[in-house]
């Protein structure tokens, strides 16, 4: 074993995590090398260090904050992980494939009259345009009403004004973008202070300075909770 | 549950290490999982109890602030609310509790940048709110002590979280390399191989102050 085999191996060394066989190699190298016998009582002094660190002092009140954020609303399960844990109950899972096959025969069913309207209406259109225009271009009864209205516009000329980018500007999307942020913030805050309201009112004995914890972030989305 | 006190190395503290025989260790928190799970409260709130110390603890090593790791702390105790009723008893439900709060502070910490996490370490250690030991051993070495436990919890903040993820909860919490592997789910000798380099990096970080320890070790 070469130098840095050796102190690739030193954690293990000082865990005993060897074979009988790698520990006596590294002890006959460390018998003859002062630079990876230094290094392996760093690493041992390292360990020391990090051992002896302190157990930090635990905050008051962290657990009751937690169950007073639950009974507010916070922490629920999300309900797609909800209904996915419980497709794991066979019952569950016997009435959701029921469902399931249910709604698949109803699409399947419904789609064979949507398709039928769909083209008599797409026969109704083609023959309503080559009335009007004197062209059969076919078209189908989703798209027909603004397509329609479209062509018409664009063949009067006014198709860029009239239809697709009526109104748009950028500073008019700029001034949408803020005035729809400056609405959101003001709700977030709202929540925080209804949230912060709804707490003081909790009678929890932490309920006073968790409230105020929560007023003094004003960034805090509260994601899954909602008011009273 | 067994633990072992490990003594590989009489200058370090002993730290009781529990053996690493999963499959045959009865969960402590399985009785209180079970009533959690059937709809009962407050076995919760004795589950949030139980754990709220490990997991700040573990916040704090990785975050740095107090503030943060209290958020933290109360983030991952809320999301192990969400999620822990998918908990089916595979692993202990410490591990899971581990791994939930392991994500609670890498995600903090992506969302906070190293440069803000340092700023409130710079600040909460100016204004004295960085864990000191409260009762050193030797009063004679307290300020020696206090100062090289600052460097050693600012040491841990410089290495890249993987890293200081596995150091922590190898040197610091005590885990066997085994559930370290489950919290992390990465293969063991991955875990031994992070322990190994973030040992070395903090060996390098903490030059003067191990020279000294381990010029006290070997007199």
């Amino acid at each position: 074993m070469n130098h840095s085999e050796i102190r690739a191996h030193l954690s293990e060394y000082l865990e005993r995590d060897l074979s009988g066989e790698e520990r006596s190699r590294i002890d006959a190298h460390l018998e003859i090398c002062s630079d990876c016998d230094r290094e392996l009582s760093e690493l041992r002094a390292t360990i020391s260090l990090l051992r002896r660190l302190p157990e930090p002092a635990l905050p008051p009140g962290i657990g009751g904050a937690v169950m007073a954020r639950i009974a507010l609303g916070e922490g629920r399960e999300a309900r797609v992980h909800s209904l996915l844990r419980r497709t794991a109950d066979p019952r569950f899972a016997a009435l959701l494939a029921a469902g399931l096959a249910g709604v698949f025969f109803l699409v399947q069913s419904g789609d064979a009259g949507l398709s039928t309207q769909t083209s008599r209406a797409v026969a109704s259109g083609t023959l309503a345009r080559v009335a009007a225009n004197g062209a059969a271009t076919p078209v189908t009864a989703e798209r027909g009403g603004v397509e329609e209205a479209w062509l018409n516009s664009r063949d009067s000329g006014l198709g860029s004004q009239a239809g697709v980018t009526s109104g748009f500007t950028p500073a008019a999307a700029y001034q949408q973008y803020v005035s729809q942020a400056r609405r959101e913030e003001a709700e977030r805050r709202a929540r925080i202070q209804e949230f912060a309201r709804q707490l003081r009112g909790a009678g929890h004995p932490n309920s006073a300075s968790l409230a105020s914890h929560f007023e003094a972030r004003p960034n805090v989305v509260l994601a899954d909770w909602q008011p009273r | 549950m067994t633990y072992e006190l490990v003594e590989h190395n009489p200058a370090a503290a002993p730290i009781a290490r529990e053996v690493d025989t999963y499959t045959e260790i009865v969960d402590p928190d399985a009785e209180l999982v079970r009533r959690w799970h059937a709809g009962d409260a407050s076995a919760f709130e004795a589950l949030v109890r139980r754990h709220e110390r490990p997991v700040f603890r573990l916040a704090l090593r990785m975050l740095g602030s107090r503030e943060e790791a209290e958020d933290v702390t109360q983030e991952a105790l809320l999301s192990l609310h969400r999620h822990g009723r998918s908990f089916r008893g595979e692993s202990r439900f410490s591990t899971f509790v581990y791994r939930v709060a392991a994500n609670a502070a890498l995600n903090r910490r992506r969302t906070l940048g190293r440069s803000r996490a340092r700023e409130r370490l710079l600040a909460e250690r100016q204004s004295g709110g960085i864990d000191l030991p409260s009762s050193p051993r030797d009063p004679g070495d307290a300020a020696a002590g206090a100062q090289a436990q600052a460097r050693v919890h600012e040491a841990l903040q410089e290495l890249p979280p993987d890293l200081r993820l596995a150091v922590v909860l190898y040197d610091i919490e005590g885990m066997p390399y085994g559930e370290i592997a489950r919290v992390l789910e990465v293969p063991e000798g991955t875990v031994k191989s992070r322990i190994h380099r973030a040992r070395n990096a903090l060996r390098e970080r903490l030059r003067s102050f191990v020279t000294q320890e381990s010029e006290g070790v070997e007199s």
